[in-house]
């Protein structure tokens, strides 16, 4: 039965694609996110789905009779530049199976190639709007269902990802920390009253899905993500009343094993075997990076058997934290820092083009939120919060997942550059954008 | 059972996004673009 449907939506989106290659844009989105290929069980598991989207909005695209000229940013420059230095590093990789860099690598020449046909096709309001609904189906829709399931369970329920691309729950929770003030953002221009509702009932169990997933890193992003909302929020007194009310009480009602497992916040560097896992593979990021300072050691270097057992010997005294020996019989960890993962997979050289995309990235947003405020345009000013706020929670709950190359960050990025386009004095631009 | 009848939801409001998207009317629009 989910094959038959999601045959007839392939079927139903390549249609619309035609019409509109942002259309298209909107649904890879969405395929990439959701991977709604796993979720069957049938002949269509094995489906191309992406790729089939990707082909359909190339040929759209080709064949679109308004092709509007591409604008380029400062933005494209730096994703562009850190799509270079990821295939140097694969050049020059030193891990042991080689071809699982360039595996890695030709992954995530998609999501810049989604980059670039979001900055290609998204021109108008709508165009964007569609996008952001695109992501919040995906993400947020999903988060909302496994926060009803946590609700039914009386919260026994553990919320994890699916499959796919956010199957991790500690990188789920830095999903939907990165979705909740795009849900702000749709829930502001939503005249619709039955959306309005839905988009506030989604954000809720959005909410508490951070809550269900047990993330330590997920609960203290919401935490500092609900701080800067409420910053840059305009009823500052009604929201911390609301606060002073409802958190004890919410406090009250979570179960035991969740508080249990936040208290061990504290106590996480010296006791948590998670956490000291997660300092070793930091340590072995940073050596390889010393030993390799321009190109590291390709992608996913700390996972690697060979890197990973022969940087081991040396952690325990390295840095600033002291760490017990790193035991023979572990198995090589991810990053889990998206910091340290770009650090190791490409050196310094990668990690300074990597925090200036991102840092550009929130100048840009702060730039736009200015430019629509002084051009009196309210969902410019919006939704340029909203990225800047998503860019936050990325880069906070970011401390704690290997999602350096996540498709959504590349998504809010190239949105931030189609906004900066537009966003110039000019209110001819910005009316020519609501159209 | 929650799973199947999510997926069926999600692709239908997709459907229906996608269906938005398409529609070049813009009646109505006002200047805060409030167009949903």
């Amino acid at each position: 039965m989910r094959d038959l449907l999601l045959v007839l939506f392939l079927f139903v989106a390549i249609y619309y694609s035609f019409k509109k290659p942002y259309i298209g844009v909107a649904v890879w989105i969405w395929i990439a996110l959701m991977a709604p290929a796993k979720w069957a069980f049938g002949f269509s598991h094995s489906f191309r789905l992406n790729l089939t989207i990707v082909v359909i909005v190339a040929l759209s695209f080709v064949f679109s009779k308004n092709k509007e000229k591409m604008q380029w940013t400062k933005l494209h420059f730096l994703v562009f530049l850190f799509l270079f230095w990821m295939l140097i590093s694969t050049i020059f990789n030193i891990r042991i199976d080689s071809d699982y860099a360039w595996f890695k690598f030709t992954e995530f020449t998609k999501v810049i190639a989604l980059f670039f046909f979001i900055t290609l096709t998204v021109r108008s309001k709508k165009s964007i709007d569609t996008l952001v609904w695109a992501i919040v189906l995906s993400i947020s829709a999903y988060a909302a269902m496994e926060a009803t399931k946590f609700i039914l369970s009386g919260g026994s329920y553990r919320i994890v990802g699916k499959s796919g691309i956010i199957a991790d729950r500690n990188d789920l929770a830095v999903a939907i920390n990165m979705c909740l003030p795009l849900i702000f953002y749709l829930w502001s221009v939503t005249k619709h009253q039955t959306l309005k509702l839905g988009l506030l009932v989604i954000g809720g169990l959005n909410v508490l899905a951070i809550i269900g997933t047990y993330s330590r890193g997920g609960f203290i992003g919401l935490s500092i993500l609900a701080f800067a909302m409420w910053l840059k929020s305009n009823r500052k007194f009604l929201i911390f009343m609301a606060a002073i009310i409802l958190l004890p009480s919410i406090y009250a009602v979570a179960p035991t094993e969740w508080k249990e497992r936040q208290a061990t916040v504290e106590t996480a560097s010296t006791t948590d075997g998670s956490f000291i896992g997660r300092l070793w593979a930091w340590k072995i990021a940073t050596l390889i990076a010393i030993d390799n300072p321009l190109t590291g050691g390709g992608f996913k270097a700390t996972a690697d058997p060979l890197l990973w057992h022969l940087y081991a010997p040396d952690t325990p005294n390295f840095g600033f934290i002291e760490t017990p020996p790193i035991p023979q019989s572990l198995t090589p960890k991810a990053a889990h820092n998206i910091y340290f993962q770009v650090l190791g997979g490409s050196g310094f050289v990668g990690l300074f083009i990597f925090l200036s995309m991102l840092f550009i990235s929130y100048f840009y947003c702060n730039k736009n939120i200015k430019r629509a405020r002084e051009n009196k345009k309210k969902w410019l000013e919006t939704l340029s919060k909203s990225i800047a706020l998503a860019l936050i929670g990325y880069g906070i709950t970011g401390l704690n997942v290997s999602l350096a190359y996540f498709e959504l960050l590349y998504a809010l990025i190239a949105l931030v550059a189609v906004l900066s386009c537009v966003s110039t004095k000019s209110s001819q631009r910005f009316n020519k954008l609501e159209r | 059972m929650i799973d199947s009848l999510f997926l069926l939801v999600d692709i239908g409001a997709m459907v229906l996004l996608m269906h938005w998207a398409a529609n070049d009317v813009t009646e109505g629009q006002d200047d805060k673009g409030d167009d949903k």
